[in-house]
């Protein structure tokens, strides 16, 4: 190999030389405050900062000039520690921030431009904070509220319900079933005459996702052990993960949990299987090419394992010509069955006839699409339903074919559930839609562009596409938070759905705050005890009534609760 | 606020079933139901959207046509809505400058805290960078032993002309000074003892500490800093003992000018405050340690540096060996060296890297 190909092997991004890393020409440097130069402020965590600014004694002079702007900074930082992101640094990109941190900053920020009278809308703030610091997001968002602003919060969590002057109940089902308010008021009113809501009757403890009579024995020669994990935070431990169990790896914010499980754990199986990323847009998801790398000294077992999958909440895809049908493969199956219909075979119809992405059956006007964007130059492109097709997508021609009456594009409008009961005699179809539908999914549209799925129907879709496929044997299931977006009753879903897969083989491993889903495993690690340097420990492992005496361990303190033990 | 409630009529929203709601104002509401029952149909596609576009609709012509054309919810009739701010679970930040500091505007006060009331230090001795302000000058002099005598000096360039030498004394000084003697204008022919290609002074004034004294130092030290842009005050009794003052922002010992911290000095987004190899990115590209030692638990000796690793290379770290030996440990994990060991190997890694 030529040594300049080679030496380019090694070539990537490097910390500049001239300023390490911290951006700013050396005479910036040069001006100290408190003994530290911007850049070594710049480098503290949040909770290090805030005292840093809370202990600076500025001279009578300085404080004259300065003191409004000492004072605007401490309330700053005062918020970003009270939204429990204390573990992050100053100079942290912003990039590199999960949608939960980046969401709380921004809420931080909000509270500091102490604007009155506006209406803040915001979306399941409490994913991502462990139970400890759900206490503190809602003192910030009562905070806000005293300001004179009206909050508007979309959230499934017990404690900020609590805390809630007005709860809106939607309901009773979803999708079709949905879009009714089932209840208006206040907390007490929901908890003593919810007036049939399931939410109510989840708080008041009527409905309730029970702790499993025994838990799945742990076989000790069926893991996979981590050894010296060192990836961010982590102190070099040794991991061990159970397989054909429910594994949940808990903690508090910045514990580690993500290092552990993305970066050692999946890159790892990656690297050992050099698989180029399990499942196309999972890897695609992630902004580096470069070859996955080993964050441990040595992965004992791997060979246990087959492959590994990452379940995230990223989008199934972003053009609107994807749905659930055709990510879980069911629509192949039913243009089958639109192709075998006796008028279909006299005209000598395929099954890619009935497709709306391929040349042959679809409309042409809007190429199946069943709009047209039409350009209107300075403004907004206008989309405007297809005059030919009037937005069925397809030619009359194939619109004639029908089965038990209904053609392809009717089929496109049904129901999941809808579906399910219409291809009664279909197994290749109703096996895959039933699987949408056993992990709550019933509501959805068969032909629902994915580009209007919610994070959480995204992520489950996936689990039904993986559910669809039948080889979980030997097969690492991933998940980062499934319950984002979850209401408790689709929770005991979702935990349906992970006994399914554990029952064919396969092994689930949950990033996890939810203590619905913590009670539930068959084994618990808790990373921390604390977020940021002060983590990357495991407290405890093990089955959760074992953490939940653990003192040691916050997540211990709130499963004793949940166990009630 | 004039309505206490945000009323919402008949809102169809997706799955939304012709709903009305009434939401009072200034308080905290919590919107729940199953996953797909239609909360954030209410709370983003209603309420966030309505808002919204109201608050465009309310721009200008000119400045609507950039804006998306928001298209109206599906809604009969919404009222008392506040200006709408939504917050959600996205980080859309792709932009490699922006930091938690800068967004949160942390960053943005400190800059300014720091161009107030930094302090800055001579980057070769140490020392505190500052100006000598009149009045400072002043409380320093008066503090000085009572009785003691001292010349306030100022520096002219040398060679000095005769145009400047002339004009000094058309405003009423009358003395030159150096090495301690005193050099009238009124008796040229001394002049003519000045050795001009060394330091050469003029004497401002001659002070002896006492008394009411303060607005005479300060009228001398204002027109040495008029003249030169600093004073000298030397000791009568001793020629080592002086003290120099300055109204330039420069380091008294080495002399060395500085700029005066200003907010964008502290930016790194802009060219003023941004390192010049790397524009403020706090990376250049180079080689990449975390490929050069993809895995710093092991020893060099056991090929932590993994292009040593090939056969071709071994080389490079059999010279490390010979020129490092016993400054660095070979048989111990590369994360475990001290920093002064690192080095030593980082630049042996430099020179195979050119």
């Amino acid at each position: 190999m030529h040594v300049r190909v080679f030496l380019s092997r090694y070539r990537g991004y490097a910390t500049c030389p001239e300023c390490a890393g911290g951006r700013l020409r050396r005479e910036a440097l040069n001006v100290r405050l408190g003994g530290k130069n911007i850049g070594e402020v710049a480098a503290l965590s949040l909770e290090q900062a805030r005292a840093f600014f809370d202990l600076l004694e500025l001279s009578p002079e300085e404080t004259a000039i300065a003191q409004k702007v000492l004072d605007e900074i401490q309330r700053r930082l005062r918020f970003l520690n009270d939204v429990g992101l204390e573990y992050l640094t100053l100079d942290r990109l912003a990039s590199t921030l999960s949608g939960g941190e980046a969401q709380r900053i921004q809420l931080a920020t909000s509270l500091g431009s102490r604007l009155v009278g506006a209406c803040y809308v915001l979306d399941e703030p409490s994913i991502g904070l462990h139970s400890r610091d759900t206490g503190r997001l809602i003192r910030i968002l009562e905070e806000l509220r005293d300001l004179g602003n009206t909050i508007l919060v979309v959230e499934h969590d017990r404690d900020v319900m609590h805390a809630a002057d007005y709860i809106v109940d939607l309901g009773p089902g979803a999708g079709e079933n949905g879009g009714q308010v089932v209840f208006a008021g206040d907390y007490d009113q929901l908890t003593s005459n919810g007036g049939g809501s399931l939410t109510g009757r989840y708080l008041t403890g009527e409905m309730k996702i029970p702790v499993p009579e025994g838990r799945r024995k742990i076989d000790r020669k069926q893991q996979v052990r981590f050894l010296g994990a060192f990836a961010h935070n982590l102190k070099a431990i040794d991991v061990a993960i159970p397989l054909h169990a429910l594994v949940v790896v808990t903690g508090v914010s910045g514990s580690g949990k993500s290092s552990l499980v993305h970066d050692v754990i999946y890159q790892g199986f990656r690297a050992q299987h050099n698989q180029p990323g399990a499942f196309g847009e999972d890897a695609a998801e992630g902004q580096d090419d470069n070859a996955p790398r080993l964050e441990c000294r040595r992965i004992e077992g791997a060979n246990l394992v087959q492959q590994v999958i990452l379940v995230d909440q990223s989008p199934i895809g972003r053009t609107p010509r994807s749905n659930p049908i055709t990510y879980i493969k069911a629509f192949d199956a039913i243009r089958e069955v639109f192709a075998s219909m006796p008028e279909a075979r006299k005209r000598n119809y395929s099954p890619g006839h009935f497709s709306f992405n391929i040349p042959g059956g679809r409309c042409e006007t809007c190429q199946g699409d069943g709009t047209v964007t039409v350009e209107m130059q300075f403004l907004a492109d206008v989309e405007l339903v297809c005059e030919d097709c009037k937005g069925k997508r397809y030619k009359s021609s194939i619109l004639d074919i029908r089965y038990q009456g209904r053609n392809v594009h009717d089929v496109l409008q049904m129901t999941v559930r809808e579906g399910l009961a219409f291809f009664g005699s279909h197994h290749k179809v109703t096996h895959k839609l039933k699987l949408l539908a056993d992990i709550g999914l019933g509501y959805l549209r068969l032909g629902q562009s994915a580009t209007t799925l919610s994070g959480g129907e995204a992520q489950r879709v996936k689990l039904a596409a993986h559910l669809a496929q039948a080889r979980c044997d030997r097969t690492l299931y991933i998940f980062d938070e499934p319950t984002t977006g979850l209401h408790f009753d689709d929770i005991a879903k979702l935990l349906a759905a992970f006994r399914k897969l554990i029952a064919s083989g396969g092994s689930v491993l949950v990033i996890e705050h939810n203590l619905d889903v913590i009670k539930t495993a068959d084994w618990v690690i808790d990373l921390g005890p604390e977020g940021g340097d002060g983590g990357g420990r495991i407290v405890v492992e093990g089955t959760p009534e074992e953490v939940a005496v653990c003192e040691a361990s916050y997540t211990g303190r709130f499963l004793r609760a949940a166990l009630k033990i | 606020m004039s309505q206490e409630y945000l009323e919402i009529r008949g809102a169809r929203v997706h799955n939304l079933k012709n709903v009305h709601l009434r939401l009072p104002h200034n308080r905290l509401i919590v919107i729940t139901g199953v996953s797909g029952s239609g909360k954030s149909s209410l709370a983003f596609d209603t309420v966030y959207a309505e808002g919204q576009r109201r608050y465009v609709e309310s721009m200008s012509a000119y400045a609507r046509q950039f804006l998306e054309r928001i298209t109206k919810p599906d809604v009969d009739e919404i009222e008392g809505i506040a200006p709408p701010i939504a917050i959600r679970q996205k980080n859309t930040t792709r932009n490699p400058r922006s930091t938690v500091a800068t967004a949160t505007e942390v960053y943005d006060f400190m800059r300014l805290l720091f161009a107030r009331a930094g302090r800055t230090f001579c980057s070769r001795c140490g020392a505190r960078v500052k100006k000598d302000s009149v009045d400072e000058v002043a409380a320093q002099i008066l503090a000085l032993p009572a009785g003691s005598r001292w010349y306030v000096l100022f520096p002219i360039a040398t060679p000095a002309s005769k145009d400047r030498l002339f004009d000094l004394r058309k405003k009423g000084f009358n003395r030159l000074f150096q090495q301690g003697r005193t050099f009238e204008f009124s008796t040229p022919e001394s002049l003519l003892e000045i050795d001009f290609s060394k330091p050469l002074f003029v004497l401002a004034d001659r002070i002896a500490i006492g008394g009411d004294l303060r607005q005479r130092v300060v009228d001398t030290v204002e027109s040495c800093y008029r003249e030169a842009g600093e004073a000298l005050f030397q000791s009568a009794e001793s020629e080592a003992l002086e003290l120099r003052c300055s109204e330039k922002f420069e380091c008294k010992t080495c002399r060395i000018g500085y700029e005066e911290p200003e907010p964008r000095l502290f930016s790194f987004n802009s060219p003023f405050g941004a390192c010049p190899k790397c524009q403020g990115f706090g990376n250049v590209m180079d080689y990449d340690l975390s490929r050069v030692i993809p895995d710093p638990t092991l020893t060099l000796e056991h090929g932590a540096i993994e292009p040593w690793t090939k056969p071709a290379y071994r080389k490079f770290l059999e010279r490390l060996k010979r020129t490092a030996a016993g400054k660095v440990r070979f048989a111990a994990p590369y994360r475990e060296l001290t920093p002064a060991e690192r080095e030593i190997v980082m630049r042996e890694v430099q020179r195979f890297f050119e």
